[in-house]
């Protein structure tokens, strides 16, 4: 109590001295707390399931696909696990992102609709708040969310209501399906999300008695592995029962690998397509726990650094202290319980910030952040920050302070800072830290800039794609009418557009081991794109585009195996032809490009060119005029298919999104090493108040004796000039090697230029020397004989 | 009270021995008001040190109260500071942050005083001393004769029976200094043992006895 009220009293008395300390602290808990609670956040996913840790995903990957492998599966999966007694529950199911539902009169486009069996009902918790979740394994049967039934029911009853599914994604006209109940939301934490559970009987009956036998990857399998099973034995054995089945000789790829990918780890690391709902990516999560504690030791250092400055200052009062017959006891503890009262300031307005910055920060970095503060987190990061406070000061405190000079040393104040090595060497780890900060950002966003810029080998600027579902009218005249108009370059169709999945095509009947990615297109979608053909075979006077373009990858590699295109037909010729199949003619070769990111490196790829079938279910349109261009298409589409909400995207948008993760580490990188720069600068510009007030005597004496102004700025420069260079020789390599680290997981790196790290060091010199210049002109302009007086 | 028997202080530096003491040798008795004069560098506030326990002689013995200073603990110590024990210094060495009668309670408090009886024996001093209106200014609102009572106060408010004053009128004009003196005199009276250290001859005769010190030497001793 009675250290308490001195210590409160000397708070208010510094203000500026404890307004800096405090915020500096305030700062780097914060920012510790949101990243790592973010962090916990996005690592408990999933784990709220009963036996999460036997849970797996099983996916079906054809040969040579390995790095675009799909979450989906083929359902000769399922089929297998009846035969595997080390699967406890097996499920499939669909999921269809985005469907369209009638209820009434209205069509209405409806998110997350899956098709469901009883074992995922029990697998995944689903819980009733009303109705019997058996019933789900009846015909035209569909339970619905709470949310979904205070949307559109309100108070009223929906159960026995019925809703019409028009659409999922590959199919149309399910018919009526009878609401049979509601379930709970799907908890927040969850690698999925559904607002529609419909039954597998019924409509979709036919096709999912087919799976069994067909090579489509549509479901996505799930076992629950009896305790001590080994997931690998399993996946072995659902390979074994595809060798051994019907389907294996089937057309399509004949090598799968099957694999069982643990559900703890599909929301951080997966990076399958049709992944169920985004992921984030593993490498962040690292980065954001280093960045995280990275801010904290710099904002710890720093708390360190200015207490211990201070303490100095006031050594004079701890010898006096102890000359009056306190302990060195009693006098570490009067100092802790100032470091206490401190940080316990300091954690109580970082909550309180934490609070008030909430959607600030979810909406800056895209993220879903929320604190608990009863989250084990909240309170280890309290005791943490509080422990190594503690530990620091009182460890320099005893070892310095108190043991090694005697009362009348600290009296007569020979205790100087730039005597002091252990704040020397937190300040140089601090600016050290900030350089590898500085650089780490400018790297990120250089590598950034330089897969969003890089040549992805089409044109992505001023495309259109519009989403068709009706095929009952012919696309093509849709196409032609917008064609007609003058803002409007060209239209072209394809099944799958840049980014979405596309499908395997095995290239044995080739010659060649490993699968290529197969898309359905026309000839006008190449035009659209831009995509250049280096071979161009196409009979001109053709009425209809009609067969195979490669990609110059592949098509290297048929020539490399068969030395010519006589040999290759040849060969292909000589394949024998299964029944529905038809001879590949090959009408051209086009440049390589990048289907999907530049995560991943070119592939092979096949456009299957022709007319109709599906191909307009992706239209892409390229105008020469955004605002123009839109008017155009919505006005034709309204038109063309009245009372259908036209769903459209931007290419060139939509590729961005693929660097989603990346552009919101720049901006988290951005934002902490700012704040790591932030609170450095606190501390730079703290010891250097001190250093310029213990020295004041000292330049009152060089200025009576002739020393000019700029003389003496260069003299209080000297020493932080030299610190900053010292960190820049620690920091150079630590950051080179991070980089590196970081920059393996892109297929296209950009190259680590040395403007970075000088950058990073001319910037760090930069802000020590303006903090540091700003106070030491203020001690040189001082009048000398002031200064003199001040002892 | 005090015997310093053959006592050397020195400071090593890289080739050669700088001595501050150098054989020094004194006996002080209980009661006596000791005065150690000498020019600047003379050795006398480390004799002073030595004395109060705040420094310690590289060669030499020490005894205080019969017990020999060297064998002597921490702990052992900080229980003489606290109860043997009052130091004045010629820069007061107030805290700032506290106020007048939180300077003079602290040792008090470090000694364990129970709050009460605090209250009383820090009312007796402000009291004694006639600075019962200052009570709750801090040092920097005081004059140096103030701040030098103050530090009086807070130095026999344990009623120690070793009185070390370094200086102690040093940063005052002689107006307050003589106030002090007189003080310390009347302290003195009341049987409490002080050795001062001063550069005034005239300081010095408030004492009853005087000590020369020169480079290290004690020179005279009346």
């Amino acid at each position: 109590m009675y250290n308490l009220k001195i210590t409160i009293r000397r708070l208010f008395k510094d203000k500026a001295f404890s307004l800096i300390n405090i915020s500096g602290l305030v700062i780097g808990i914060s920012s510790f707390l949101v990243l790592f609670i973010h962090v916990s956040n996005e690592k408990s996913f999933d784990k709220h399931f009963a036996g999460h840790e036997n849970i797996y995903r099983v996916t079906s990957v054809p040969g040579g696909l390995e790095n675009t492998a799909w979450a989906r599966s083929m359902g000769i999966v399922y089929a297998a696990s009846e035969e595997i007694p080390e699967v406890e529950l097996a499920t499939q199911f669909t999921h269809c992102d985005e469907g369209s539902i009638k209820m009434g009169e209205t069509s209405i486009a409806q998110r997350n609709i899956m098709s469901v069996d009883e074992a995922f009902m029990e697998l995944f918790e689903v819980e009733p708040v009303v109705g019997n979740l058996a019933e789900i394994s009846k015909p035209n049967t569909v339970f619905i969310t709470e949310d979904f039934a205070r949307k559109y029911y309100g108070n009223l009853n929906p159960v026995g209501q019925s809703i019409t599914i028009e659409a999922l994604q590959y199919t149309r006209d399910l018919g009526d399906y009878e609401i049979r109940g509601v379930v709970k939301n799907t908890h927040p934490k969850t690698h999925f999300r559904y607002e529609l559970l419909i039954s597998q009987k019924g409509g979709l009956q036919d096709r999912f008695a087919s799976l069994p036998d067909r090579k489509i990857q549509w479901t996505y399998n799930y076992f629950k592995l009896q305790k001590d099973a080994d997931p690998k034995l399993v996946a072995d054995k659902v390979t074994a029962f595809y060798d051994n089945s019907s389907l294996k000789t089937t057309p399509g790829p004949q090598e799968y690998g099957f694999a069982l990918f643990p559900m703890d780890d599909i929301h951080l690391k997966s990076d399958y397509r049709f992944e169920l709902r985004e992921s984030s990516s593993k490498i962040n999560i690292g980065l954001f726990i280093l960045i995280s504690f990275v801010i904290l030791t710099i904002s710890l250092l720093n708390f360190t650094n200015l207490s211990i400055a201070k303490l100095i200052k006031r050594s004079k009062e701890l010898g006096l202290k102890k000359s009056i017959g306190a302990t060195k006891s009693q006098l570490v503890q009067q100092v802790l319980m100032e470091v206490i009262l401190v940080c316990a300031l300091a954690i109580g307005i970082s909550l309180l910030t934490i609070e008030g910055l909430k959607p600030v920060i979810n909406r800056l970095f895209e993220i879903e952040f929320d604190i608990d503060f009863s989250e084990p987190v909240v309170y280890l990061t309290i005791i943490g920050v509080l422990f190594t406070c503690l530990l620091l000061t009182a460890f320099f405190v005893a070892a310095f302070l108190l043991a090694r000079s005697s009362a009348i040393d600290i009296l007569a104040g020979r205790n100087n800072f730039s005597g002091s090595y252990v704040l020397k060497s937190l300040l140089v780890v601090q600016i050290t830290i900030v350089i590898i900060l500085i650089s780490g950002t400018f790297l990120v966003n250089k590598q950034i800039s330089f897969v969003l810029n890089k040549p992805l080998g089409f044109d992505k600027e001023n495309v259109v794609v519009i989403t068709v579902k009706d095929f009952s009218k012919d696309p093509s005249v849709f196409a032609r009418e917008l064609k007609k108009q003058s803002a409007i370059e060209s239209v072209g169709f394809t099944q799958q557009h840049f980014g979405y999945p596309a499908q395997g095509f095995g290239l044995e009947g080739l010659g060649i081991e490993g699968t290529a990615e197969f898309v359905f297109a026309n000839y006008d979608y190449l035009k659209t794109m831009n995509i250049k053909l280096i071979h161009n075979w196409i009979k001109p006077d053709a009425d209809t585009v009609r067969g195979m373009v490669i990609n110059n990858h592949l098509y290297q590699r048929l020539m490399e195996r068969h030395g010519g295109m006589e040999n290759l037909l040849a060969y292909s010729n000589a394949q024998p032809l299964q029944p529905g199949e038809t001879r590949i003619n090959y009408i051209g070769v086009a440049e390589d490009f990048n289907y999907s990111s530049a995560h991943e490196s070119i592939g092979d790829f096949v456009f299957w060119l022709d007319e109709g079938g599906n191909r307009a279910r992706f239209t892409h349109v390229k105008i020469n005029n955004v605002h123009a261009g839109m008017e155009v298409i919505k006005r034709t589409w309204d038109e063309y298919y009245p009372n259908q909400e036209l769903d459209y995207f931007f290419m060139d948008e939509k590729i961005a999104q693929q660097y989603k993760a990346e552009t919101i580490l720049s901006r988290i990188l951005f934002a902490f090493s700012t704040i790591g720069i932030l609170i450095s600068i606190i501390g730079i510009s703290a010891l250097a108040l001190f250093i310029s007030q213990q020295r004041t005597k000292e330049i009152g004496i060089r200025k009576v004796n002739g020393a000019t102004v700029s003389e003496i700025l260069g003299l209080l420069n000297q020493s932080f000039v030299k610190w900053v260079l010292i960190a820049f020789v620690i920091a150079t390599p630590l950051a080179f090697y991070a980089m590196s680290k970081w920059l393996e997981n892109f297929a296209y790196k950009t190259n680590m230029s040395w403007w970075i790290f000088a950058l990073a060091g001319v910037l760090a010199l930069v802000f020590a020397l303006i903090t540091v210049t700003w106070h030491s002109w203020r001690a040189a302009t001082r009048n000398p004989v002031e200064s003199l007086r001040y002892e | 009270m005090i015997q310093l028997k053959n006592i050397d202080k020195y400071y090593d530096a890289k080739f050669q021995r700088t001595f501050v003491l150098k054989g020094v040798n004194l006996d002080i008795n209980q009661g006596e008001f000791v005065s150690i004069m000498g020019p600047s560098g003379a050795g006398k506030s480390t004799l002073l040190n030595i004395v109060g326990f705040l420094d310690e002689p590289n060669k030499g013995e020490y005894l205080f109260l019969d017990q020999p200073a060297n064998q002597l603990k921490e702990k052992q110590k900080v229980q003489y500071h606290r109860s043997h024990i009052g130091f004045i210094f010629q820069a007061f060495h107030l805290i700032e942050e506290m106020n007048v009668y939180e300077n003079i309670e602290t040792p008090l408090v470090y000694r364990g005083v129970k709050g009460k009886e605090r209250k009383a024996m820090v009312a007796e001093m402000l009291d004694r001393f006639n600075i019962v209106a200052k009570k709750d200014l801090f040092p920097s609102q005081l004059s140096g004769g103030q701040q030098q009572l103050v530090a009086i106060a807070r130095a026999i408010v344990g009623s120690p029976k070793l009185l070390l004053a370094d200086e102690p009128t040093g940063n005052l004009h002689s107006e307050q200094g003589q106030m002090i003196m007189e003080l310390l005199k009347k302290l003195n009276d009341e049987g409490m043992t002080i050795i001062q250290v001063t550069h005034s001859e005239e300081n010095a005769k408030y004492g009853n006895r005087i000590v020369r010190l020169k480079d290290g030497y004690l020179k005279e001793d009346e």
